[in-house]
């Protein structure tokens, strides 16, 4: 078929047609960013001596955020990847780490463990840059320890950022907002970890459990 | 032709600088010039709300009343013997009803600030380049503005005795809690050698 400039502009009005009814008719496309966060070069050399229970609420696994850009919608299921890192993350820190499936109360005790540790996210923030700017990702996570009746005793945050240019190659903004998560992400664990023993409320704990001399 | 591209050129340069960020100075703080004070246990807390929209065009050069934003600056002194840790993360707005809000992120509130209007017009007038303008501007000013709202931010800090720090909280209220006549600034502390903790509350007057 030989197009001339006639069947050209046809098309081209076309193309141009489709494409404002698919921004009227409220179409909007998924983008899901597929996160791999991991952690690495962490400072604890020595494990604590207690067995801890983790609890993920069913708001912090199922946590997730979107950006929406026009018909183009940014998602990024933060949560889930978070879990995968808190379960790398909280056996560098003690012996040994139980998952429970709620939180301890009075009437229920649990006192298989000598705390439970509740993370949740704070707060998680993304954007994408509209022509050469950054993306950038922050989160705070909120970190919870609890003792055997549920009874809070510890409450603290631990936030990280990512920030990455412009790069060429992406097919799609999925990858870097992906990559910049996956840095906010990363910072925010080593600071859990490796700050884990400097929390003045965890400090408390230790030296009332006489793994800490009194200052 | 070249005068239509000069003007076309000039006018898209103007379109561009209109989304520059430009932030004021930060006035110097002392305690006895913030609205509220507060001392209890060696630590004084002293606060001030910025909620008129001239206040907050002058150092954060938006209208953050208009975006449900609220930022309060805060100072706090030690002015006793033991160590004191102050948190951002814990530091709490609470509105009429007990109903009490949580510091936002800077990312939080930078991005509330988009000029979608200005980048359709833009677009709308000079097609491609103008939309890679407004676009480029946007996201050099986003930038900008989420560097000083961060400088501008209070952080973490342990004091010792007769050590203070400021810096500014920022609340994002609900839609439909926006800027009511009063509200409470809780500042919790932990003393970091006990992990003993505490609280002071701060009346605000959000009217003045």
């Amino acid at each position: 078929m030989i197009l001339n400039g006639d069947n050209r502009l046809k098309i081209l009005v076309r193309l141009l047609l489709l494409m404002f009814a698919v921004v009227l008719s409220g179409c909007t496309f998924n983008h899901v960013s597929e996160l791999r966060p991991s952690l690495d070069n962490s400072t604890v050399k020595e494990k604590l001596p207690f067995v801890v229970g983790v609890y993920y609420s069913p708001q912090f696994r199922d946590y997730e955020q979107a950006r929406l850009k026009m018909v183009h919608r940014w998602i990024v299921p933060v949560g889930n990847a978070s879990v995968t890192l808190f379960d790398k993350a909280i056996p560098l820190l003690f012996d040994d780490v139980v998952p429970v499936e709620g939180i301890p109360t009075p009437a229920k005790r649990n006192d298989k463990v000598a705390a439970v540790i509740e993370p949740s996210i704070e707060e998680f923030d993304f954007e994408l840059p509209l022509a050469l700017g950054d993306y950038t990702a922050d989160i705070t996570y909120r970190i919870t320890l609890r003792n055997s009746d549920g009874t809070g005793f510890a409450s603290w945050t631990v936030e990280g950022h990512g920030r990455q240019g412009v790069g060429l190659g992406y097919l799609t903004h999925a990858t870097p907002i992906g990559q910049v998560t996956d840095a906010a992400m990363q910072e925010a664990m080593r600071k859990f970890v490796d700050g884990f023993r400097e929390v003045p409320e965890v400090r408390a704990w230790l030296r009332q459990s006489g793994l800490l001399r009194t200052e | 032709m070249r005068k239509t591209l000069v003007l076309l050129i000039g006018a898209l340069l103007a379109v561009a600088a209109c989304s520059a960020y430009r932030p004021g100075p930060l006035p110097p703080v002392a305690l006895e010039t913030m609205m509220a004070s507060k001392a209890e246990k060696g630590l004084t807390v002293a606060a001030d709300p910025y909620a008129q929209v001239e206040r907050q065009q002058s150092v954060f050069d938006a209208n953050f009343k208009e975006l449900n934003v609220l930022p309060v600056r805060v100072v706090v002194e030690n002015t006793g013997d033991d160590r004191l840790l102050v948190r951002y993360s814990d530091m709490r707005l609470e509105l009429g009803g007990g109903d009490q809000l949580s510091p936002a992120g800077t990312t939080a509130v930078a991005t509330r600030i988009e000029n979608t209007s200005q980048q359709f017009w833009s677009t709308f007038c000079f097609g491609l380049p103008g939309a890679f303008a407004t676009s480029s501007s946007y996201d050099k000013s986003r930038s900008e503005r989420q560097a000083d709202y961060q400088a501008k931010q209070f952080h973490d800090i342990t004091l010792s005795k007769d050590e203070s720090a400021n810096g500014f909280v920022y609340f994002i209220l609900r839609k439909e809690s926006a800027y009511p006549s009063s509200a409470i600034l809780i500042v919790n502390y932990v003393e970091r050698d006990t992990g003993a903790g505490g609280a002071i509350r701060i009346s605000l007057d959000l009217m003045k």
